[in-house]
């Protein structure tokens, strides 16, 4: 059950004494319904005196269930915190070891929501929602069967009745989600088409569509009209199946009792307060239809945070392999994200102590290439192997210990600049970690923000990305591991990210360094070149070597020559 | 003891009390003075917006243990020393708070509650602030001043009490007319001059009278809408500066100069209306005001057909209890009953049948308002924050609205009439049974209050732990491949995680107990409990025939939850007017004056002059001054200058992104100059194309959007344009070639994506073209191909450039440099060079830079 599943196995044994006193809870509100029956009976008797044990009886009933209904809520809080607390520590464990590649803009956006929202709201409802549900569902079928004791033909009809009206109050539920879901991706549609027609303006007007006939946006928003009148076709069944269902339990439950009072079984009195007794019957149900859309965001909290714990993790080896000498290695590797093959065939090698720069037009998987070095991503087949060992051999540990990261676009956490760069090396001295600094060109920027403990804002944004690379690159510098793995920024490049830059491939001279490579200065650095292309390896080699050979880096090489010089000059302009 | 029960219910609200130490005494006027405080428990680095204020307990002069409670703004607050001052009016006679401010030396102390502090929020760009008070809101007024953006116009008007009042010192702001007035409760009101006030925000602190009346004659003589009108009584006559009478002060009101209202434009005769933004959205919703209250009566005639039943059976007990037993007898109450039930319920399905029919045909013509809305707004209008407008609008708001029109006014009405009726009937049956059906709600309302002790304070923690743990997550799930390869285990959102459970365990736990026994105590059980006992009693003791207990069976067991929806149903109507508003502020955004433009351009070549333009955004504040600048047919002009000199604004306004506010743009043809604003919009578009270098393309096929600008434009034009543009082999590398669909199966590179809308621009053709040239650099890999395109782009029109790099538009037939708003130098590159100027630095820079 989905209830369990939230839980941490310890606490799980801990729902079945709950669920029982959920009974137990529900059947003393029975009871103090079903106690009406004498106590009514014999208080509009000739001797309404004798009502007066019977009225005791009730009070112990309620002050019990008071007591009762109060204390599992105190065990539903207990269960909540062990649920919301196991279940932070599992999420974050999860996201730790789930592939990278796994990570679109829209997971991203779900992970955190599962993190910073659904959990806590898992939480709430456990404490807030939980005990009144559940005793809401279980009372229904605890008034039906203490009837069976006190007028069993209405008894019966009750427990006939039960399983009706829960499937009327579900099915109805459904209608409605399932046309508010539709509506709400209508509406989502149209919003998005009024959205796209407020940012393309400028071309829209030139065009003279300045109207949203026989658009798409026109088409998007007489479809969200449609929609909201589709709504009604889902809604009006919904609505009226449960409030059907609840008048035709009504009637037969009455019916039943003239039935039962026409043939004398009961006396008038009895016949009232049972009366009184089917309206309880009714009553949670009610509840229940008001909880409905609060349990129903409940439940669909509870699915997209164990869909997160659902996506298969990255394996890790029984045994930690050992690195040798740090070369890097391709070995006929590909990969696929989405169905689409992003590289194929690739091979290459890295030896330990030379630079090889990726090249490439963009889109072509030079990034990827990286990024399954550091096994952010595996492959599908083929294999990447960094020490002589192929990377999923290690623990992760071992693995990042060889290597040293630049990313192209960089995060950095909420705190100091120091912070964000000891990360690297938590105990790294304070020389080194200044040298460090130095050298990627950080100590201007920490002048400009006022000191090392100055914050960098959220995720770095008192920061350009120019900026935030040079961080990084300090980072690398820092952790000084045999290996360094850089992805050069494409925009906001400026002349102090340039000198970072290569300030980072002289600190790793002597070592292996693999760098993604746009500037030209950037590529002249490099011992060897591998030119990529739609995910293939198109050419390897040395600078010169391919230039003379006159191949697809060749021309590569001539155009990026040409741009850097490039002037906007009318004489030479074609037509 | 009307103070202390104040001090009861603030503390039952959440507020806590402060010791604060006198540490210094300023007369900054002889009747107003400042008193330095230290209060470390309360100024502990907590945020202390604009204009907070604090209610200080005064003692009573006379009767010693009674206090006073009056409201005080914050000056001056120091997080770091724990200090701040208040500022008080000495008047006479003295009240209890000035009569201990009069007496007050260093080391006396004080007691201060806070509630919360609230916050100062003006809606966002009014035409100005009008800001009115007494001395006693100067404080406030000086606060407020010190945040308002230094370019608005501000109107303060200022009431003197005493003579020596308008030496008291207010805060200086560029912009502010400060006017005083004399006392008397109507001086602020008659004192507010004449003039078009439309979209004015209105802040007002005085005596409460006063406040009344001058809220009465904004709305009333200056039609300022009441939603647009901020104000606070401060204090009352008689009451706050105790026994103060305006007959006591002959002097006062001779000294201080004379009320008459200052008019500071002209009465404006029979001129137009004044209009807020904030109007639009009544607007919106006035046209299915009448539908509103119909649905709305008939809700409450369902929910009367929904109680009947129960009324019914109630009955029918009766009857049986009387004896009744021929099925003759019984058995209309019991068709009748659910009769009822089931045509309440039809009609309930009816109602909300028939307001979503309401909404969609509303829904779609707001949707339809708004998009024509957006295709009359200034180019200029749609930046990253006007996006932001748009999507809370289209996005979320109009959903709010989507449920104020379906179900909104049912279920408050519902919410209303329930309860009501059902209180009502039970009276008439026994009004003493009925008047105890209200003690579960007073236990209620007591185990409530007594559990939001101190709420507010943990309120406002729990918001820091969500935020905290929410910019935790973010930055755990953005930084996670640099977590994993720095070997990070998470630990920031573990403990901030952790650090919220902690809290919520600390907070929570407590009140788990209490607060269930808070909702138990409204719940059936207890008023079945209630009903039989209290009933029995009754019954036992004659008071009461033993059948009128039926009706309370049957109808009293579900009244605690009834009124607990009345509570909660108004804050969705509350959200949704308020997203109305929203949107009625959108629909009423300023649009391009459109009056003159009608006219068509003469076939031939193009130019381009600027003729003496300038150009602001706010008053005060240009942004372009006395440009003067001529671009002849056919030539290349490149803009160049620091960033923020106004080189984007500057080559917008061929487009009317803005429009002008002195000189004019004019088109130059073969023989007549026309202003831009005398074309047609689609003819101005046509003539004027814009490449920029953040590229929008809508989620359509790639020929749709090359086409764009021109829907019927034929494939081989289409596929012509993305030849010379570079961008037609990578289409048919797509799955679907031209066919494919911009974020499914065609994903374009940025430089790609920079291709196609060249390919867009060439096929619109214009004469002229405005062209940001980092467009040329910004995707590196394919910077040749984007460079190509924009050559073949540029052929022969007029074109205006903006440049970053010199040395792309160093053959420009003329660079103008520009710098602060104006053009300082204009010419050919070597002319340029070989003078000194802004020119001549900024290529010297550059060059350093490449060295």
């Amino acid at each position: 059950m989905i209830v369990q599943a939230l839980l941490p196995p310890e606490a799980r044994p801990r729902l079945v004494p709950y669920a029982l006193l959920v009974i137990v809870a529900a059947c003393l509100r029975a009871t103090s319904a079903l106690l009406l029956v004498p106590l009514l009976g014999e208080l509009f008797s000739p001797q309404p005196r004798a009502a007066l044990p019977w009225l005791v009886a009730l009070a112990a009933s309620v002050v019990a269930g008071w007591t009762l209904e109060r204390h599992l809520v105190i065990r539903a809080f207990d269960l909540g915190f062990a649920m919301m607390t196991s279940m932070n520590r599992r999420l974050v464990d999860h996201l730790l070891a789930v592939p990278i590649g796994w990570f679109g803009a829209e997971r991203q956006a779900q992970a955190k929501k599962a993190l910073a929202g659904a959990v806590p709201e898992l939480f709430a409802s456990s404490v807030n929602l939980m005990t009144q549900a559940s005793i809401c569902l279980a009372l229904p079928p605890a008034v039906a069967l203490g009837l069976l004791f006190v007028a069993w033909p209405l008894g019966l009809a009750t427990l006939l009745a039960v399983p009706l009206l829960f499937g009327a109050l579900l099915l109805g539920g459904r209608l409605m989600r399932r046309a508010e879901a539709d509506y709400a991706a209508a509406s989502e549609e149209a919003a998005a088409r009024t959205e796209e027609f407020a940012r393309s303006q400028l071309v829209l007007r030139a065009a003279g569509r300045t109207g949203a006939a026989g658009t798409p946006l026109g088409e998007a928003i007489d479809a969200q009209r449609r929609n909201g009148l589709r709504i009604l076709w889902f809604t009006l069944p919904g609505t009226l199946a449960f409030s059907l269902a609840m008048q035709a339990t009504l009637l037969a439950m009455v019916t039943v009792l003239a039935l039962m009072f026409a043939e004398g079984a009961i006396d008038p009195a009895r016949t009232v307060a049972l009366i009184v007794v089917v309206l309880r019957v009714l009553e949670p149900l009610n509840t229940l239809a008001e909880l409905f859309p609060a349990l129903e965001s409940t439940h669909g909290a509870a699915r997209r945070t164990l869909a997160i714990l659902d996506v298969p993790a990255q394996s890790k080896p029984e045994r930690d392999a050992r690195p040798e000498a740090p070369a890097v290695e391709f070995r006929n590797a590909g990969f696929s994200a989405n169905g689409q093959r992003i590289l194929d065939g690739i091979s290459f090698a890295v030896p330990a102590g030379t630079t090889t720069a990726i090249v490439g037009p963009s889109g072509s998987g030079k990034s990827t290439i990286l990024s399954l070095v550091a096994r952010l991503h595996d492959v599908d087949v083929g294999e990447v192997r960094v020490g002589g060992q192929d990377v999923r051999g290690y623990l992760p540990g071992t693995l990042m210990d060889q290597l040293a990261i630049v990313f192209q676009t960089v995060q950095l956490f909420e705190g100091g600049i120091a912070e964000n760069i000891r990360i690297a090396r938590p105990r790294a001295g304070e020389e080194e970690l200044r040298a460090a600094a130095a050298a990627a060109g950080v100590d201007e920027i920490v002048a400009r923000l006022g000191g090392w403990g100055a914050p960098v804002g959220e995720g770095g944004g008192a920061l350009s990305g120019g900026e935030r690379q040079r961080v990084s690159i300090a980072r690398a510098l820092l952790k000084d591991a045999p290996i360094l793995l850089l992805d050069e920024a494409t925009s906001g490049l400026d002349t102090l990210n340039e000198a970072a830059v290569a300030a980072a491939l002289n600190g790793f001279g002597q070592r292996t360094v693999l760098i993604v490579a746009h500037r030209l200065e950037t590529i002249a650095h490099a011992d060897r070149i591998v030119f990529v292309e739609n995910g293939h390896v198109v050419e390897t080699g040395m600078r010169e070597t391919l230039i003379a050979n006159g191949g697809r880096f060749a021309d590569y090489w001539r155009h990026r020559r040409d741009a850097q010089g490039w002037q906007i000059d009318k004489a030479t302009a074609s037509l | 003891m009307a103070a202390g029960f104040q001090k009861t219910m603030m503390k039952a609200l959440g507020a806590t009390d402060h010791v604060m130490t006198v540490l210094s005494v300023t007369d900054i006027t002889p009747a107003f003075r400042r008193i330095r405080f230290s209060a470390p428990t309360m100024i502990d680095g907590r945020e202390t917006p604009t204009a907070s204020y604090i209610r200080l307990w005064a003692p009573d002069p006379v009767e010693p243990g009674k206090v006073h409670q009056r409201g005080y703004t914050l000056v001056e607050p120091d997080a770091s020393t724990g200090e701040v001052s208040f500022d008080f009016v000495l008047h006479r006679p003295m009240g209890p708070a000035s009569g201990w401010a009069a007496a007050a030396k260093p080391g006396d102390t004080i007691t201060a509650s806070y509630y919360m502090f609230h916050k100062f929020e003006p809606p966002e760009n009014p035409e100005g602030y009008l800001l009115m008070g007494d001395p006693a809101a100067i404080p406030a007024i000086n606060a407020i001043l010190g945040v308002l953006p230094p370019e608005a116009p501000v109107v303060v008007i200022l009431q003197a009490h005493l003579p020596g009042d308008a030496a008291i010192p207010i805060a200086g702001h560029p912009g502010a007319e400060v006017l005083w007035t004399g006392p008397g409760t109507g001086a602020l009101a008659a004192a507010v001059p004449v003039r078009d006030w439309s979209n004015w925000y209105a802040w007002a602190a005085a005596e409460k009278d006063a406040v009344k009346e001058l809220r009465a004659t904004l709305n009333r003589a200056h039609g300022f809408p009441l939603a647009d009108i901020k104000h606070t009584a401060y204090w009352m006559h008689g009451k706050a500066m105790r026994l103060r009478k305006q007959s006591n002060q002959p002097g006062a009101a001779e000294e201080t100069p004379a009320a008459a209202p200052v008019p500071i434009a002209a009465r404006a005769e029979a001129g137009p209306r004044p209009r807020w933004r904030s109007q639009g959205g009544q607007e919106l919703l006035a046209g299915l005001r009448w539908t509103l209250r119909a649905a709305g009566l008939l809700q409450g005639l369902i929910s009367l057909m929904q109680l009947a039943p129960l009324v019914l059976l109630a009955e029918l007990g009766r009857r049986l209890l009387a004896g009744e037993k021929s099925w003759e007898a019984l058995s209309p109450l019991i068709l009748w009953a659910v009769g009822l039930y089931g045509a309440a319920a039809m009609l309930s399905a009816g109602l909300m049948l028939w307001l979503h029919a309401v909404d969609a045909r509303f829904g779609h013509a707001l949707r339809l308002s708004m998009v024509a809305k957006l295709a009359r707004l200034p180019l200029g209008w749609f930046t990253d924050r006007n996006a932001a407008a748009v999507h809370q609008a289209v996005q979320e708001d109009a959903g709010r609205l989507h449920y104020m029109v379906t179900h909104a006014v049912p279920d408050v009405v519902a919410g209303i009439v329930t309860p009501i009726s059902v209180i009502t009937y039970l009276f008439t049956v026994d009004a003493g049974l009925a008047g105890m059906l209200f003690l579960p709600l007073i236990a209620f309302v007591a185990l409530f209050s007594h559990m939001m002790r101190g709420v507010a304070d943990k309120l406002v923690e729990f918001a820091n732990w969500t935020k905290r743990a929410n910019a935790a997550a973010s930055a755990f799930v953005e930084a996670l491949p640099v977590v994993r390869v720095f070997g990070g285990d998470g630990r920031g959102l573990r403990t901030a995680l952790e650090g919220q459970a902690g809290f919520l365990n600390g907070w929570q736990r407590p009140m788990a107990g209490r607060k269930v026994a808070s909702q138990l105590a409204i719940q059936p059980p207890a008023f079945l409990l209630l009903i039989t006992a209290a009933g029995c009693w009754r019954i036992l003791s004659g008071g009461m025939a033993p059948a009128d207990l039926l009706p309370f069976l049957f109808l009293g067991t579900a009244f605690g939850a009834q009124i607990m929806s009345v509570m909660y149903g108004f804050v969705p109507v509350r959200e949704a007017r308020q997203a109305a508003q929203r949107i009625g502020v959108l629909l009423e955004e300023a649009e391009l004056d459109r009056r003159r433009s009608s006219r068509e351009l003469p076939p031939g070549p193009l130019g381009l002059r600027f003729d003496s333009v300038s150009f602001s955004y706010k008053p005060r504040k240009p942004v372009l001054q006395d440009i003067d600048l001529v671009l002849q047919p056919g030539t290349l002009t490149a803009l160049v200058g620091p960033s923020g000199a106004g080189k984007s604004t500057l080559a917008g306004l061929p487009g009317r992104f803005h429009d002008v506010t002195g000189g004019a743009v004019r088109l130059m043809a073969v023989d007549a100059e026309i202003d831009i604003r005398e074309l047609k919009p689609q003819t101005l578009q046509r003539a004027v194309g814009f490449v920029f270098q953040d590229v929008k393309l809508i989620k359509a096929s790639l020929r749709e959007n090359i086409a764009l600008a021109r829907p019927g434009a034929t494939l081989p034009e289409i596929e012509a344009a993305a030849r010379a543009a570079q961008i037609h082999e990578r289409i048919l590398a797509a799955p679907r070639g031209y066919d494919s669909v911009v974020g499914e199966d065609a994903r374009l590179s940025g430089g790609e994506a920079q291709r196609l809308s060249i390919a867009r621009a060439l096929l619109a053709d214009p004469p002229i073209l405005v062209l940001d040239e980092a467009t040329a650099f910004a995707d590196p890999e394919s910077e040749h191909l984007v460079q190509q395109a924009l050559g073949a782009l540029i052929g022969r029109r007029t074109v205006l450039v903006v440049a970053h790099r010199l040395h792309t538009v160093m053959h420009a037939d003329c660079i103008a440099v520009m710098e602060a708003g104006r053009i300082v130098q204009r010419g050919r590159h070597e002319d340029l060079l070989n003078r000194p100027g802004l020119y001549r630095d900024l290529w010297q820079a550059g060059e350093r830079k490449q060295a």
